[in-house]
Parts: structure tokens; sequence; C-alpha cells
């Protein structure tokens, strides 16, 4: 069994045609992805609800935990970008794991910010990055 | 405006043409079927100036050089950042940073 050292990980996003690392990431959660079902019990049915796949798949929201440092480039991007609308839409995304051979791709429609100052410590952040279709998981 | 890259850089879809062939791959679990970024190729493009603040290229006009507001030293501060970044190099202390990859010394 094989365990995956999280340390080398890599998230990335197309900025100018080019797929970039963020930086200074401390911890990410990937976007759920589940596939899509909907109750359809009936009036004959027995008295367990029902579900029924309705063959799509459902993501969430990829997060993402970092050092937020205003000179870094990738996070004045992703500031610029909620704040200027500055990013052409979607953009291709990739979450790296550290042995570099496995690769989850995804497409991002948004991104959002929440920063976060702690008593003792250093300015953080967690990033959303707001997924559309598909992750694609590397097999 | 243009920037020019100094190192190789993956690419991501911008095109209408590029974007399906990028998600064909994608879904049919491949990898990205675009070409890199290689050195000394030439991005042309109104955001070009973040490959600079990136530390992947280098201004190749003047609109390029304007909008990153960067000196000469701080792009090559920052290309050194990217360079050490990505062989996991970033703190120079061999206790904490990956090891050099090992020369590959060919004597034949």
């Amino acid at each position: 069994m094989a365990r995956i050292v999280t340390k080398a990980t890599a998230l990335k996003a197309t900025i100018s045609a080019s797929l970039t690392t963020i930086t200074q990431v401390i911890s990410v959660t990937e976007a759920s992805s589940e596939n899509q079902v909907e109750p359809t019990p009936t009036f004959d049915d027995a008295i367990g609800i029902t579900k029924s796949n309705t063959g799509y798949v459902d993501t969430g929201d990829f997060s993402a935990e970092i050092f937020f440092d205003k000179g870094q480039a990738t996070h004045e991007f992703i500031t610029d970008t909620i704040q200027l609308g500055a990013a052409s839409f979607p953009i291709a995304c990739s979450l790296v794991h550290s042995d570099g051979t496995i690769t989850d791709t995804f497409n991002a429609v948004g991104f959002s910010i929440t920063k976060s100052f702690p008593e003792r410590g250093f300015v953080r952040a967690t990033i959303g990055i707001k997924v559309t279709g598909q992750i694609t998981y590397a097999t | 405006m243009k920037a020019r890259y100094v190192m190789e850089t993956e690419r991501g879809p911008t095109t209408d043409d590029e974007w399906k062939a990028y998600e064909d791959a994608r879904i049919a679990g491949k990898p990205n079927p675009l070409p890199k970024w290689k050195v000394g190729d030439i991005n042309d493009r109104p955001d070009s100036f973040w490959l600079v603040k990136f530390g992947v290229a280098v201004p190749e006009d003047d609109e390029c050089r304007q909008a990153c507001g960067m000196t000469e030293e701080e792009i090559a501060d920052r290309i050194d950042m990217q360079v050490k970044m990505q062989k996991a190099q970033l703190t120079g202390n061999p206790t904490y940073d990956a090891d050099s990859p090992e020369e590959d010394t060919d004597d034949e």
C-alpha cells in the first residue's frame, strides 16, 4: 500500500495561457465530486424513499489555505480577478500530486478569498476555486 | 503586450480549438496535449505581464515592461525564486530543501 506525501503538491491555474503554480499553499481540499441522485418516491412505493441517478456529476468548489502575501504574483492575480474581473473564464486548473505522476484536472469559473489575521502567527487566506463541469481524476 | 519565456512552461487552453483538444484529452484521462511554451517563445496577450511577475518570462516590449512595473533586478530575483520553487529548494537550507538531481557525467 502506498502513501503519497503531500509536501510538493502543486495547485495550478492557467494565467496568460500558462499553467502556473499558486505559491505558499498550506493545504488543499479538493472539490467534492458525486453522482447526482434525486428522490423518486411514488405513492405506490414501499416506505423507503427510492432515489435515482440523474446521469449528472455534481461538483463542489476547491478550497486551499495559503500564507497570504500581496507580493506573491499568484495571490495578487486572485485578488485582482475578484476585484476587477480580470481573468477570462473558464480557466484550466490542475492539482499535481507530489510524485508528479498523478494530476487531477478541472476548470474554474471564479475565485473567492477570505483572509484571516490570527492572534499569533501569520496572515492566512482561504481561497476558493469555483469549478464547472467534472474533475478528471488521474488513472 | 509581449513577454518572452525564460523557462519551459505548461500551456493552458485559451482558443476554442485549444479548449476542444484539451477537454477531449482531459475527459479521456490523457495528458495535456497542448505543446509547452519553450524558452524564447513569445506570449503576446493583454495579460502577459503576469508571466514576468511569476518569474517565468521577461518583458519583450515597453508595454509589458511598464505593466509589470518591476526593475531588472526584481525580474531577475523573481526568476531565481521560480527556479528554486520548481526545484523545491526555496529555503536555501539543505535540511529542508529537496536534493539536487545528480549531474549526468557521461564520460563516453
